[in-house]
């Protein structure tokens, strides 16, 4: 107990750093101001920040990117309650009871209670990271070659059939992504793979230019061609935020229960905060006295959902951290940018860089309080940029993401990239293939190769080490049962949309 | 064969368009053995799998593929093809402009080519919004950050 308080006090040391303080409000603020907007993601956003990151301290970095992840989960339910838009995919559920309870007139309440359940779900997530990252990583430690490619696979298994659409298709990303990730020179040989000769393309394909055309380029093009959607918001004024004492009370039980499975749910590899938010509706559906009220505007189906993918959001940073393995796309993303600025992500990452990893999660602290701050009082803000014209705001979008993606390498070709991605990433989408899986395997794919290799030339060329080893075998089982159990719903029919029918 | 079919048939195909000349590829490599994997070895597996998934991929679509699609709009078809155009080639020209002529006229194109996607035209919006956006560009990027772009050059 000690040793972690010894471990916060160095970690509030770094993060309340007047530099890190500014970033950490800088992706707080970011990120609410994302996840309002509805059609711009966080990938999107992190993807557009991280040119800036080349100017910072990788710590520093860190907590930018990491506050606008979470800041969208706090930004996401606003425009989902006010307008039944889901600024993020994980608060589409925040639509279900948020949208009913604003059309009677209770908006400011909803936008109330999510915050305090962000905050509430959000803190004890935290307190999770803080008590079991280090004895996760002192197992992680124990792990060999062949552990960590059976653990690489089954968090790609994992995420890509669990997530939105076509597990088939999922998959199909995942290897893409990860064809995409071994172009450049190859670690061992140093022999240029895939580049046709383009100087551009031998340090690989650029992380930024691909995540930027992916998720910001293809967003914005998807966002211009749909329709252009009204822009009249419900006023909402301080005194319409106070929930009633039948409020607060009705909520304390779903807040509990919807922390304690996101803080679970968001743990495991492969799964984000969608996951968990969806699955927190459900189970308050089921335990509800009355489960009729659901859909109608009941406080407990706004509250648990977002307790829930806030939790998650913060322990979904412990695989990321202690075992190299992100849960999700955006996890995925932050493993890539310490990559790039030469931090190895894995189990000696809190050993090696206490100040890194400490001072990642005192700014959590940190960036939550900002965040009750910046939604609550402030929240009439958020609610006037939904009235920003899609004129001024797609081309300030589209102008940041160039000047970001040039940065990087002061090249165009990064530019050509971005382009090329955004045409393809939009090409996708329409033929119903998502992005986030082929992301995930353009990250984790280098990384496999590394740990396959080894693997291979410490058991002697024989490929029976992956079931040998008892973690390995282990890790292997689980996702072929993942594997399994979805073929089996696919040719039941029942997967099509595994996670959106859940909510109806 | 319905429309739905034909999207997920077509997604299929190109996934084994693609993990084909993926795994032929790799054979430029030397691809080495179980004990000592060569660079051509990890693409080769990985341009197999795409392949098989994409052939996966096509079965199910001619098979199933049965859940009602949007019906095809010519229109929406159209302004689609526009936007995409538009903002492609937005971006394709601040890519040319940047290095040789600076900052600003690489952003003023760029907004001003992206205000082309509104059906409403409004000029007068766009090339303010033009201006603001690049006086604010300049100040983050180049004052904020330090970044070595000028704001107006001449030279090739």
């Amino acid at each position: 107990m000690s040793d972690i308080l010894a471990n916060l006090s160095i970690g509030f040391g770094a993060a309340l750093s007047p530099m890190n303080l500014l970033y950490c409000f800088i992706g707080v603020f970011l990120g609410t101001f994302v996840g309002v907007l509805p059609g711009i993601g966080s990938l999107a956003a992190i993807s557009m920040l991280m040119p800036l990151t080349f100017y910072v301290p990788p710590d520093t970095a860190l907590i930018m990117l990491a506050g606008i992840y979470y800041g969208t989960q706090y930004g996401g339910s606003t425009a989902a309650i006010l307008l039944n838009l889901p600024g993020t995919p994980s608060s589409a559920v925040a639509c279900l009871d948020g949208y009913p309870m604003s059309q009677q007139g209770r908006a400011g309440v909803a936008l109330a209670m999510t915050t305090i359940a962000s905050f509430a779900g959000a803190t004890v997530g935290i307190l999770v990271l803080t008590l079991f990252a280090q004895s996760l990583a002192g197992f992680g430690m124990s792990f060999a070659a062949a552990d960590y490619f059976s653990l690489m696979l089954l968090g790609l298994v994992a995420s890509s059939t669990l997530a939105a659409g076509s597990p088939i298709k999922g998959i199909a990303m995942v290897l893409v992504g990860i064809a995409l990730g071994s172009v450049g020179s190859d670690v061992q040989t140093g022999e240029l793979r895939y580049t046709f000769g383009m100087l551009g393309l031998s340090d690989g394909v650029n992380l930024v230019a691909l995540s930027m055309g992916l998720f910001g380029v293809a967003e914005v093009i998807a966002t211009i061609a749909g329709k252009e959607r009204s822009g009249v918001v419900q006023r909402v004024n301080l005194r319409a935020l106070l929930p009633t004492f039948d409020d607060v009370r009705r909520s304390v039980g779903p807040i509990i229960r919807g922390t304690a499975l996101g803080s679970v749910v968001g743990a495991l590899p492969g799964t984000g905060t969608n996951i968990a938010s969806f699955m927190s509706y459900v189970v308050e559906k089921r335990v509800s006295k009355t489960p009729e009220k659901f859909g109608t505007g009941a406080i407990e189906g706004v509250t648990a959902p977002e307790a829930s993918n806030n939790a998650a959001a913060q322990t979904s940073f412990v695989p990321t951290l202690t075992l190299g393995i992100p849960g999700d796309a955006v996890m995925a993303l932050l493993l890539g940018m310490l990559i790039i600025h030469g931090i190895q992500p894995g189990p000696r990452l809190i050993e090696s860089q206490p100040v890194l990893f400490w001072g990642l999660v005192a700014s959590f602290w940190i960036g939550n309080i900002m965040l009750v701050i910046l939604n609550l009082p402030l929240i009439g803000i958020w609610v006037r940029i939904l009235t920003i014209p899609r004129r001024v705001l797609m081309p300030a979008i589209l102008m940041f993401m160039a000047i970001g993606v040039y940065s990087v390498n002061n090249n165009a070709f990064d530019v050509w990239i971005m382009i090329l991605f955004g045409i393809v990433g939009y090409f996708m989408s329409t033929f119903r293939f998502e992005a986030a899986p082929l992301l995930l395997g353009f990250i984790l794919g280098p990384l496999m190769e590394q740990y396959l290799k080894r693997a291979m030339l410490i058991s002697g060329g024989d490929p029976a080490v992956f079931v040998q080893r008892p973690i390995s075998a282990t890790l292997l089982a689980a996702a072929l049962l993942v594997l399994v159990l979805t073929l089996w719903g696919v040719v039941r029919r029942r997967n099509a949309e595994p996670l959106m029918e859940i909510g109806k | 064969m319905t429309r739905a079919r034909l999207i997920e048939a077509g997604g299929g195909g190109i996934l084994i368009a693609f993990g084909l000349a993926f795994a032929i590829g790799a054979f430029r490599y030397r691809i080495g053995d179980f004990l000592e994997m060569g660079p051509g070895m990890f693409p080769l597996i990985v341009g197999l799998a795409i392949t098989f998934m994409g052939a996966v991929v096509l079965l199910l679509g001619v098979v199933g593929g049965n859940e009602d699609p949007e019906p095809f709009d010519a229109a929406v078809f159209k302004r689609r093809m526009r936007v995409l155009g538009l903002v492609s080639s937005s971006l394709l020209v601040f890519g040319l402009l940047i290095r040789s002529f600076g900052m600003f006229p690489a952003i003023m194109a760029l907004v001003l080519l992206v205000g082309l996607t509104e059906r409403e035209r409004r000029p007068v919006v766009s090339v303010l919004t033009a201006i603001v956006l690049a006086v604010l560009a300049w100040l983050i990027f180049a004052k904020g950050l330090g970044l070595n772009i000028p704001a107006v050059r001449w030279g090739l």
